[in-house]
């Protein structure tokens, strides 16, 4: 299994490949290389996984975080409850900063997006995570579902940064120390992606860092609304 | 008068009860021989231990007269199918300990969990059945499980001990550790924390271990079989095995650090990765 410019052919040609387009060369050095079938199988299965999110059910949560953004643009009104007064206090919290609704559109989008990266606290018992896939797998994400991932991001932690007061202390600190440690994790990938040699798995790191604050955004807004 | 001796009552009763323990309450359900239990509790310790009997016996402790258990058993009469356990805070008010609820609960070997803690550790011991837990900033332990075992914690540790189910486990910050697996596939994903392994691989096992920052240990017997492939941007990898190396392939280059190679007979595969911790892969120390 030595190393040559075959390898690097697979790779030119592989985009290429995913998109439908026959190159039976790479399926043939494929076949001879080791690495690069490993390559070729670990994208298969990302695609496959892919394919089996869009099935899955969304959660409770996921209604009740949509709800929570549709209260916080005033679009919905909520009838109070005496049981929930302190999730409505942190609406309340919300609407005095309120995420423009063009941010309400994109947040609804975002988490149709995060439908097939669970929350840490939201169960998908069919298949292993598709977070813990992506981050043990070579990681393909195009730079556009790059892009969507972090507009997603972005509205995720400006609810979360209306919301973060309500959050009980030490969780909160728990999700801050985490966000440092992703963000830290982010910049030093965004860096090295100019970095021709570690390229690849600088991508790798990036992709499942996203997913990964995505998720911690996602779940410290369900505590930060139903506490 | 009577209304004078009635209002210190008010306050009594409660403080005596505080006093005497009556801020636990234990549950009884007789179940099948692998129900499923669910529990979502805020704060506090839950311990889920499996036994031989066929049924489950819940114990909570709670830290105020002002936290409610809702445990609903289904179907609610004859054999119980699954069972939901839920910490109510009466009043809302209540945080930390004072939110604090412990959890002790004896089940059938064949039970499956799906346990959320996010501000307390989650212990569970020998159990068949699935185990699916998630905490923000509690520690996981899981021991001498044959089913599979999803656990995430955002800032917490994760723990697996003689697992022979398939186990994915991912954090954060906090630390993952395994001791002694047997099963054939693992999935661990920590960002900031550091990865540790000690145990022999099964033949034909799959074990993927990926940090970001944190450094991975991997310490195996020296009769251990895998194919290695140990990579590393910023850091270095380290090995005291006995390795026959591959040749090197392009990525070996692509890479600050790779190291790929067979140990003894290459059954199992190891997949390690750290953008910027090390890798050390070194024999297990014997046992004492």
């Amino acid at each position: 299994m030595l190393a040559d410019d075959s390898c690097l052919n697979f790779e030119m040609q592989l985009a290429d490949y995913l998109e439908g387009e026959p190159r039976p060369a790479l399926l043939a050095h494929a076949r001879q290389c080791d690495f690069c079938r490993c390559v070729l199988a670990d994208i298969e299965q990302v695609r496959a996984l892919g394919s089996e999110m869009l099935l899955e059910e969304p959660s409770a949560a996921l209604w009740k975080n949509i709800r929570a953004a549709l209260v916080a643009e005033g679009i919905i009104r909520v009838r109070p409850a005496s049981r929930g007064w302190r999730m409505l206090r942190g609406i309340r919290g919300a609407l005095w900063h309120p995420l423009p609704v063009t941010g309400l559109a994109a947040a609804v989008t975002a988490i149709i997006i995060l439908l097939g990266t669970p929350g840490y606290l939201v169960r998908h018992p069919a298949a292993p995570s598709p977070a813990i896939q992506r981050a043990s797998v070579y990681q393909y994400m195009a730079p556009g579902d790059i892009a969507q991932l972090t507009r997603t991001i972005r509205q995720l932690e400006r609810s979360y940064r209306v919301n973060e007061s309500y959050l009980e202390p030490s969780m909160k600190a728990t999700y801050e120390k985490s966000l440092e440690s992703l963000n830290s994790e982010i910049q030093e990938c965004q860096n090295s992606l100019n970095d021709e040699a570690n390229r690849s798995l600088a991508s790798q790191y990036l992709s499942t860092a996203y997913v990964q604050k995505a998720e911690l955004l996602q779940s410290a807004l369900e505590y930060g609304l139903h506490q | 008068m009577r209304r004078i001796a009635i209002v210190p009552l008010l306050f009594v009763v409660p403080a005596a009860a505080w006093a005497s323990g009556s801020l636990r309450r234990t549950d009884t359900f007789v179940t099948i021989a692998n129900p499923d239990i669910n529990l979502n509790n805020l704060v506090g310790v839950v311990v889920v231990r499996g036994w031989t009997e066929a049924r489950v016996r819940a114990a909570y402790t709670m830290a105020s007269p002002h936290i409610e258990i809702d445990a609903t058993p289904i179907p609610d009469s004859g054999q119980v199918q699954r069972i939901e356990l839920a910490t109510h805070l009466l009043d809302p008010a209540l945080q930390g300990a004072r939110a604090r609820v412990d959890y002790t609960i004896d089940a059938p070997f064949g039970s499956s969990l799906e346990i959320r803690n996010p501000q307390g550790v989650v212990r569970i011991e020998k159990l068949n059945g699935d185990a699916w837990v998630a905490s923000v900033g509690g520690n996981i332990f899981v021991s001498d499980s044959s089913g599979r075992v999803v656990a995430r914690s955002i800032g917490g540790q994760i723990q697996i001990i003689r697992a022979s189910g398939y186990v994915e486990v991912s954090s954060v910050t906090g630390d993952l550790r395994f001791v002694s697996p047997t099963t054939s596939r693992i999935r661990a994903r920590t960002s900031s924390g550091n990865i540790v392994y000690q145990g022999n691989l099964v033949p034909a096992a799959d074990y993927v271990m990926e940090t970001y920052s944190g450094d991975i240990d991997f310490m195996c017997p020296p009769a251990s079989s895998f194919e290695l492939k140990a990579r590393s941007v910023e850091g270095k990898v380290f090995h005291e095995l006995k390795l026959n190396r591959k040749n090197h392939h392009h990525s070996v280059f692509y890479y600050g650090n790779a190291l790929y190679g067979t140990h003894n007979d290459g059954a199992a595969t190891l997949e390690l990765t750290s953008f910027r911790g090390n890798i050390y892969l070194r024999p297990q120390p014997q046992q004492p």
